[in-house]
């Protein structure tokens, strides 16, 4: 493993020469509010304190809105173009438990027998700089510790930003689209000692602080148990059914197929959805099976949980802790775990 | 008769022993530092759990809107008292089944205005309260059955958002880029739509498939047609209570846009909505001596 040494200076830098040749997604700040956006020439890199923009950059991988074909309208109406196929791009940034976000997706839309050519396609050619931080940085609305994810953690990344506190950082170059990049990187000075010992020291600490004590396959067993249980009422009662969690959280994927028209011509498309809409699991005939907050505050828990981890062996959460800190009535997530730890056994 | 002065446990333990209430919505202290959130207590032996402070953000009376067949208190602070008279004029609540509780309040603190490493109530100033609560003219409950506290001094006039002034004084196309820009922003959560108290058709035209009015694509146009949409259908009615504004998760400038529309509706009609019991709502009434300026 190659590894390279940085000053503050350096990564905005680096951001800069990665624009020369790919699109290039990180965290900036606009009004307040740290968010993942493509970086233009005007914008200016800013790595949140905590490493967790608000705005995930889940749109880099599964846009707001995407198109699956054109398409014109008429005696013989037919599919007339594809999207154009997506370009190479970088996700500069990405803090360890949005970089296993991605390993959701990953698992959703690779799953057979309908893996999904859009997201493929995105995800070939992405590749992803994660986000060390010192593990004292690690904001006090997220729990990724607890789900066994430490804030130093580098798998799954292509390349890794190690900020070691003290306005250096270390990038390690893991995998051979990590190397790709060489033309950006290859400036850089090689990592000194000081630099890596400082970096082996916070890593360790930062894995220590690992407790891994949500225990999911526990969680999902209980899970199994309180699909008619009364606590959902508990945890609906204060929801107002927007979609901020979801459409915040990394993890969250549903998506609505919607035809655009314009004219005798026109685009289907998918967009964000949430189960947390009404409108979400409304049927053609009007009959709706999810008829209250309730049921749906208990699918965005369950498909976290349980199906998810069901289905695919990992929790479709990594405890960002984005809904905690979005939620205009701040439910915190991590009382409905609670709650369903103290549940009594059917 | 001055509102009668009482402690909010006290109070809210009393409504519910007595039956004069079935529950009781207020705030409860969060799960995080400087965080309320809404409570629901029922029972009188929970009623101790009831707080409230300068993090108590989210207006209540949204919720009363699920409990129309309940006898309901409610606590409310001077802002969210409005929303409750413009609901009443508008026929959705019965002030006879419902029991305000008011909270003088001095202004709410804007996490975003906290320093990180803080955690104690006492040691934020002044300066990290919402723009909207600084401006805040309406900070004691007026029309409450009860206060839970002695009232707060206030500013005399009603100001409206810094931005509405500057927006007015500019080029259009500069207030075209700014509006383009806040649009940018959403994410079509509907967040300021669903805390809103005025918001409260059954079904949302944003949520109707046949026909589909809306196109909920990430074009800003989709966010701009909802916002305008919704915005129009707030005139007159918006009391400026800004639970919209402290809700939207990407921080879109709502109040500027709230503010514009409650500044028309005051100078043309001479009228604010949720302030006076007794008005009626420009839009539900014709009087032969409104201005009529816009009609050339």
């Amino acid at each position: 493993m190659r590894t390279k040494s940085l000053s503050r200076d350096d990564v905005q830098a680096l951001a800069d020469a990665l624009m020369r040749r790919h699109r290039v997604m990180a965290p900036v700040l606009q009004d307040g509010v740290y968010r993942f956006e493509w970086l233009r020439d005007d914008t200016t890199l800013a790595l949140p304190p905590g490493g967790i923009p608000k705005v995930s950059m889940k749109s880099a991988l599964l846009p707001r809105t995407e198109v699956l074909f054109y398409y014109k309208l008429g005696k013989n109406t037919e599919a007339t173009a594809q999207p154009p196929a997506p370009a190479a791009q970088v996700l500069f940034g990405v803090h360890p438990c949005d970089v296993q976000a991605i390993k959701v997706l990953d698992a959703v839309f690779s799953a057979e027998p309908y893996p999904d050519a859009p997201y493929l396609a995105r995800r070939e050619v992405t590749t992803v700089i994660g986000l060390g931080l010192p593990r004292d940085r690690t904001p006090q609305t997220a729990f990724f510790e607890r789900l066994g994810i430490g804030s130093m953690d580098s798998r799954d990344c292509d390349l890794f930003l190690a900020d070691l506190n003290n306005g250096r950082f270390v990038l390690e170059i893991l995998t051979d689209k990590g190397e790709a990049l060489a033309d950006a990187i290859d400036s850089l000075p090689d990592a000194s000692e000081d630099d890596l010992a400082r970096l082996a020291e916070l890593r360790s600490d930062a894995s220590a602080h690992v407790t891994a004590d949500i225990d999911i396959a526990d969680l999902k067993e209980r899970l199994s148990k309180l699909f008619e249980a009364d606590m959902w009422q508990e945890v609906a009662e204060r929801c107002i059914a927007c979609g901020a969690c979801s459409y915040l959280c990394p993890t969250c994927h549903c998506f609505d197929i919607q035809d655009e028209n314009h004219g005798n011509v026109g685009c289907r498309v998918r967009n964000w959805d949430t189960c947390q809409f009404d409108l979400f699991t409304k049927h053609a005939s009007g009959h709706n099976p999810r008829t209250n907050q309730q049921q749906r505050a208990r699918q965005r828990i369950m498909h976290k949980y349980e199906y998810g981890y069901a289905n695919f062996g990992i929790p479709f959460c990594t405890g960002c802790g984005r809904c905690v800190l979005s939620c205009p009535m701040h439910s915190d997530i991590r009382n409905v775990l609670e709650q369903i730890q103290e549940q009594p056994e059917p | 008769m001055p509102t009668e002065q009482v402690n909010l446990n006290e109070i809210a333990r009393r409504l519910l022993a007595d039956g004069t209430v079935d529950v009781v919505i207020g705030y409860t202290t969060g799960s995080q530092p400087l965080v309320a959130v809404p409570a629901f207590v029922r029972d009188p032996q929970d009623a101790d759990t009831l707080v409230f402070n300068r993090f108590c953000e989210q207006n209540l009376v949204n919720y009363l809107h699920r409990f129309k067949a309940k006898r309901v208190a409610v606590v409310v602070k001077g802002c969210d008292e409005r929303s409750v008279i413009g609901l009443i004029q508008e026929k959705q609540l019965d002030r006879q089944k419902l029991v305000l509780i008011g909270a003088p309040c001095a202004g709410i603190v804007d996490p975003r205005l906290v320093p990180e490493d803080a955690t104690e109530e006492e040691t934020l100033g002044d300066d990290v309260m919402y723009a909207g609560c600084a401006a805040c003219a309406v900070r004691n409950p007026r029309f409450a059955d009860y206060l839970i506290g002695a009232p707060v001094p206030q500013p005399e006039a009603p100001e409206f958002s810094d931005t509405t002034a500057e927006l007015e004084d500019v080029e259009s196309d500069e207030r075209w880029r700014y509006f383009s820009r806040e649009m940018r922003k959403c994410i079509l959560c509907f967040a300021c739509r669903n805390v809103c108290p005025a918001c409260y058709c059954n079904v949302c035209f944003t949520e109707s498939s046949q026909p589909k009015w809306m196109s909920k694509t990430d074009d800003e146009s989709d966010a701009m047609f909802f916002h305008l949409t919704r915005l129009l259908h707030l005139t007159g009615r918006c009391t400026g209570c800004g639970a919209c504004a402290r809700a939207c998760p990407v921080n879109v400038d709502l109040r500027t846009y709230n503010d514009r529309l409650r500044k028309d509706v005051k100078d043309v009609f001479e009228f604010e909505a949720g302030l006076d019991p007794e008005a009626r709502a420009p839009m539900t009434c014709f009087r032969d001596n409104d201005k009529n300026e816009f009609i050339k």
